[in-house]
């Protein structure tokens, strides 16, 4: 820290010398009169102060916390006394677009009690991602304000802000299941709650299974048989490719929240889930269970970063060897990137069940133009994504929009049903 | 700007600087209309830091409100101890008042052991002042003025090097105890 004078000190000294040379020199007691307070205020700020530099720490009360949530940054001064200023200065990243910074900064001045004193200050989590508190600037004044110590305290560790994520009360019915007990109700015939069929009693037949009524009836023994619950792997596949003119951010934090939220409730059923992150860089989880998994998924989540890549990558290959055969992948985009609806076309030819949650972009373009031009824009807009949509839905891929602010449980219903209507249409 | 925060203390610093130019203009004997001139400078000045935010221009406002105030008291006629005093303690709070209303304006929140620790450091100071101008005035009708300088020098001195020496001592068995 360096310790500087401040503008007290300089007039208190000159007011001080000025009027004791003129009362001496002139014989004037009232220019001593005049400087009296200055010189009082010179005598009991030198006094007080302290030419020790004072020590600092600064520490973050959590690692995780989610959007909404404060964060709680500590700073401990030792060795100093008076008063201490204490301002958090975070990473760009850390606030959302069009917030209000400076009302906002997490900053105190307090009081130094004997000699050593903690501050406290919150800083509101607004915006989901793994954040740098950022630098700490640190003034400690010393009594009567002569002199003032400042400097920055180390870096914190960063402080990751997950998104919230929603309840979901569906979740997306898989085609292929694994054989392992889970939630999902499979096409196989076995133990489990659904009905299925009957047929008569065989040998090695449980007491349980057997159907008393159709057995009344017929007079023979006749057992119920039923649909097994079953678990599947989930992979979720989120597109990271940056497409300029839209509000990027936002879009990739609407597929991060839904990832989330998928991923959570998926992994409460009993389902493996994994992560293929697709975009300047290829992120990859391998499908797990548990609450370990969950806080692996939203790690590599909230590390995503937007990458405006141009080089084709060799992504075929990375798909036939990384995904398992037979799984759901669950796509988040806002399919405006080629690139990534070529990677659609390519996992659902290697025989996966897809389905896709399409993040609406706010369109500026569109949007700030108006007349003719700008209806014939939104237009065309419109169809070139109508024929993207209808071609996956030819490889059995159906697509269900999801607009900001809407509840994902309402996207999930609708693309239950496109899925219906997509797999009788690659049937017939 | 004002509007930034520290509204009343901007407000409260040209209020008390513009007493200290009513009471120069009182004061002012007849045929000397510099000094009433130099204090109305002197609060021109004081507004114009309180305006633009400005910690230094308030030590420039200092040499015309003294100046004015040294203009007045030096004029021939009875000792001005009254004004001396009442021009240097208003000045001075006048000063601390701005400061401060500079140091509001970054926005950031004080808790209320501060406020009150530096009112209470203020006041000690202005306390202080006080009664040191009535000490030194009661001893003026005994002892010459140039001798009770010499005296006040050496007491304060004696004072410094006393205070240092103690806190010293503190701070070093404060050492050795956590040392232990």
């Amino acid at each position: 820290m360096i310790r500087r004078a401040t503008e007290r000190l300089v007039v208190a000294s000159g007011a001080t010398v000025a009027g004791a040379l003129i009362a001496v020199l002139a014989g004037m007691p009232e220019a001593a009169v005049l400087a009296t307070p200055w010189a009082l205020l010179l005598v009991l700020g030198i006094a007080r102060s302290r030419r020790e530099e004072p020590t600092t720490a600064v520490e973050v009360d959590v690692e995780r916390v989610v959007v909404g949530d404060e964060i709680e940054v500590t700073t401990r001064v030792a060795d100093a006394s008076g008063y201490v200023k204490v301002q958090c200065d975070p990473s760009p990243g850390f606030w959302r677009p069009g917030d209000d910074k400076s009302s906002r900064l997490a900053s105190l001045h307090d009081v130094i009690a004997s000699g050593a004193d903690s501050v406290t200050c919150s800083l509101p989590a607004t915006q989901w991602g793994t954040h740098d508190v950022g630098r700490v600037v640190i003034e400690v004044t010393e009594p009567h304000a002569l002199f003032r110590w400042s400097g920055a305290a180390e870096r914190p560790a960063p402080v990751r802000v997950h998104p919230t994520s929603s309840q979901l009360r569906q979740l997306i019915a898989p085609r292929f299941v694994r054989q392992v007990t889970g939630t999902h109700e499979s096409k196989a015939v076995g133990r489990g709650v659904e009905y299925a069929d009957i047929r008569p009693y065989s040998q090695g037949d449980s007491l349980r299974q057997i159907n008393w009524r159709v057995t009344a009836r017929t007079g023979e023994l006749w057992v119920s048989e039923r649909h097994p619950d079953r678990a599947t792997e989930v992979i979720l596949l989120v597109d990271s490719f940056v497409e300029s003119g839209h509000d990027v951010r936002a879009v990739v934090g609407m597929a991060i929240e839904a990832a989330v939220s998928l991923a959570q409730s998926h992994l409460s059923s009993a389902d493996r889930v994994g992560l293929l992150e697709i975009g300047g860089t290829v992120r990859w989880i391998s499908p797990g269970t548990s609450h370990i998994q969950l806080q692996r998924l939203t790690d590599a989540l909230l590390a995503t970063g937007l990458y405006a890549h141009v080089a084709d990558r060799q992504l075929d290959l990375v798909l036939a060897r990384v995904l398992p055969p037979r799984s759901l992948v669950v796509a988040l985009t806002p399919l405006l990137d080629h690139r990534f609806i070529d990677v659609l076309f390519v996992v659902a030819g290697h025989g996966h069940d897809v389905a896709v949650i399409e993040a609406i972009a706010p369109r500026k373009v569109a949007d700030s133009t108006t007349g003719d031009v700008g209806r014939v824009a939104n237009r065309l807009w419109d169809a070139e994504r109508q024929v993207v949509r209808d071609s996956l839905a030819d490889h059995g891929v159906a697509v269900a929009p999801w607009v900001s602010g809407e509840h994902l449980d309402v996207t999930l219903r609708e693309l239950a049903r496109r899925r219906q209507r997509t797999m009788r249409a690659v049937i017939r | 700007m004002l509007v930034r925060g520290g509204r009343t203390q901007s407000v409260a610093s040209v209020v008390a600087s513009a007493l200290i130019a009513v009471v120069v203009a009182i004061t002012t004997p007849e045929g000397a209309p510099t000094a009433a001139r130099l204090a109305a400078f002197g609060v021109a000045v004081m507004a114009v830091a309180v305006t633009v935010g400005s910690p230094r221009l308030v030590g420039v406002a200092t040499v015309p409100i003294l100046g004015s105030a040294l203009i007045v008291v030096a004029a021939p006629g009875e000792p001005a101890w009254v004004t001396a005093t009442l021009v240097g303690v208003l000045w001075y709070v006048a000063a601390e008042l701005a400061w401060d209303a500079f140091e509001r304006r970054d926005g950031i929140e004080r808790t209320r052991a501060f406020t009150d620790r530096r009112v209470l450091e203020v006041s000690s100071v202005v306390l202080l002042a006080l009664l040191t101008t009535a000490a030194a005035f009661a001893l003026s009708g005994v002892a010459p003025v140039r001798t009770l300088f010499v005296l006040a020098g050496a007491v304060v001195a004696l004072a410094y090097v006393l205070g240092a020496a103690t806190s010293h001592l503190r701070r070093r068995s404060a050492t050795d105890a956590g040392a232990e």
